[in-house]
């Protein structure tokens, strides 16, 4: 049994390559980053895991990030229409043949098929998500103190939901997401927001499906604040604890195991799968996390 | 040892999505999983036919179902974890649908955001199928293969319709496959995954089960 896991282990080390998926870390820091100068510019994402995981939050979007998903999808379509130009006279010619050929003659042959005209709905073109989507990747950590892990990141200032722990590789995804309910907090120029630490789910605090193994997930899904200084390198900046709020479900973009946040005191608990916003002790006025 | 065990449960829990996974919805009906193996199952047409949009004209008195009385054994309740149905009291039919599309939903991915369903995008004509794009996974598919994308999809529809606090039955795997289907690396029909939907939700709204509620 031991053997076999090694061999998924070692099967999905094989797997990680960097990822094709964009993810918009500016810098991710390392224990060797003993001394952190803040940029005024940036933010800086700071958070601890119970194990070592990777975290993906997914920022909303700002005018820079609609002018530049605007000019990926008018460059989308644009090729596409070159192409389709292309192919449509391919067509034309192989239907002027068909058409020329007796009925007796066809057997075996294909027809050919008229391709499609891309337009503005059905162009394929980078996501709003990949353009605001924000990767804590797994590794490096910026501090280790098993069984804690800490992690610091530097952004784009703007308001991010936590989407989950999810790895990216090349190859392919694997983790779980909080799609069915998270929380969102602003990470404001020159500060660095401290989102406590993520417990890990069916180890440390238990879950709602505590009993769901073979299928257990003992991955983080309950966020709460960190009870102790911050480590050595951040003591003296602007470290300043997360405000958090209810954010909505977002889908399942990665096809991986899914789940929602645990309920937090004061800021979003759950009516079923309605999430609630705390603060008003009523549902959420948009239950998609993507929508606001 | 955490970080191990955190690894373990990844490699446990990856989905690695082939491209063709999130390509559209084309793959022939023969590509999917053992359970559309069955005569029902092939040949199951959609029950009602469903508007775009999501619009519901559909009257759940016309869709069949399939006897879900049997006699437990050891044998059959050995397979619970895989063959089951949802059901909540007080649930009308149009919910049970809306709830039971939307949890299908997130089992199977992004790119699957039909008309049926909200698709929680930003309203900028996403295509989420993009993201998929970027995914090649021939090689992860070989390694963790079918049985694995089946098993993550029992999963999310248990966690899924657990958080909606539908009850869970167990019931026989021939009595399933009437109105259920499996999705390994190949991927059903929209339009014969509309008809089983239907037919689940017309169970989940429908008289209280015999059997005993499992764990979620």
């Amino acid at each position: 049994m031991i053997k076999r896991l090694s061999l998924a282990i070692a099967a999905m080390a094989a797997l990680l390559v960097p990822a094709a998926a964009s993810a918009q870390v500016i810098r991710q820091f390392t224990r060797k980053d003993l001394t952190i100068q803040v940029d005024p510019a940036l933010s800086y994402i700071f958070y601890r895991t119970q194990a070592q995981a990777p975290m993906i939050f997914i920022r909303e979007p700002d005018a820079a990030d609609r002018a530049d998903w605007r000019k990926a999808r008018d460059a989308a379509l644009e090729k596409a229409r070159r192409k389709y130009r292309n192919e449509l006279h391919t067509y034309e010619s192989a239907m002027w043949t068909w058409n020329r050929t007796p009925s007796s003659a066809r057997a075996g042959l294909v027809k050919p098929v008229a391709p499609v005209e891309p337009t503005e709905e059905n162009v394929v073109s980078p996501t709003m998500e990949m353009i605001t989507m924000t990767e804590g990747r797994i590794s490096p950590a910026f501090f280790k103190a098993k069984p804690v892990f800490g992690f610091l990141i530097a952004v784009k200032p703007g308001t991010y939901s936590i989407y989950g722990s999810v790895l990216m590789t090349g190859n392919g995804f694997g983790g779980i997401c909080l799609c069915m309910g998270t929380v969102k907090f602003d990470a404001k120029p020159g500060e660095i927001v401290d989102l406590g630490i993520f417990a890990t789910h069916g180890v440390a605090v238990g879950g709602p499906f505590p009993r769901m193994e073979p299928y257990g997930h003992p991955l983080p899904t309950e966020l709460r604040p960190f009870d102790g200084p911050p480590p050595a390198p951040l003591q003296g900046l602007p470290v300043h604890p997360a405000v958090l709020r209810a954010a909505g479900k977002f889908p399942n973009y990665f096809g991986v195991t899914i789940d929602r946040i645990h309920p937090m005191q004061g800021v979003l608990s759950y009516r079923r799968d309605t999430i609630i916003d705390e603060r008003t002790g009523q549902p959420l006025a948009n239950q998609s996390g993507t929508a606001d | 040892m955490r970080s191990r065990r955190w690894a373990v449960a990844l490699a446990a829990t990856a989905t690695f999505v082939a491209p063709g996974a999130w390509a559209q919805d084309a793959a022939p009906a023969a590509a999917n999983g053992p359970a559309t193996g069955t005569a029902a199952a092939t040949d199951a047409p959609p029950q009602v036919s469903v508007e775009d949009r999501g619009e519901l004209r559909i009257d759940p008195a016309k869709i069949q179902v399939p006897d879900i009385n049997f006699v437990a054994t050891p044998e059959i309740e050995a397979n619970f974890d895989k063959y089951f149905f949802f059901w909540r009291e007080g649930t009308d039919f149009e919910t049970a649908l809306a709830d039971i599309r939307e949890c299908d939903d997130y089992a199977r991915g992004a790119s699957y955001h039909t008309a049926y369903t909200n698709p929680y995008m930003y309203g900028y004509g996403v295509l989420p199928s993009a993201i998929g794009g970027a995914i090649g996974s021939a090689i992860a598919d070989a390694i963790f293969g079918s049985a694995a994308r089946r098993r993550q999809r029992w999963q999310n529809l248990r966690i899924c319709m657990g958080y909606k606090e539908y009850g869970r039955y167990g019931v026989p795997k021939d009595a399933w496959e009437q109105f259920n289907f499996s999705e390994g690396n190949g991927r059903i029909s929209e339009r014969r995954r509309q008809g089983y939907l239907q037919q689940q939700a017309r169970i989940a709204s429908g008289a209280r089960p015999g059997g005993k509620v499992l764990e979620p």
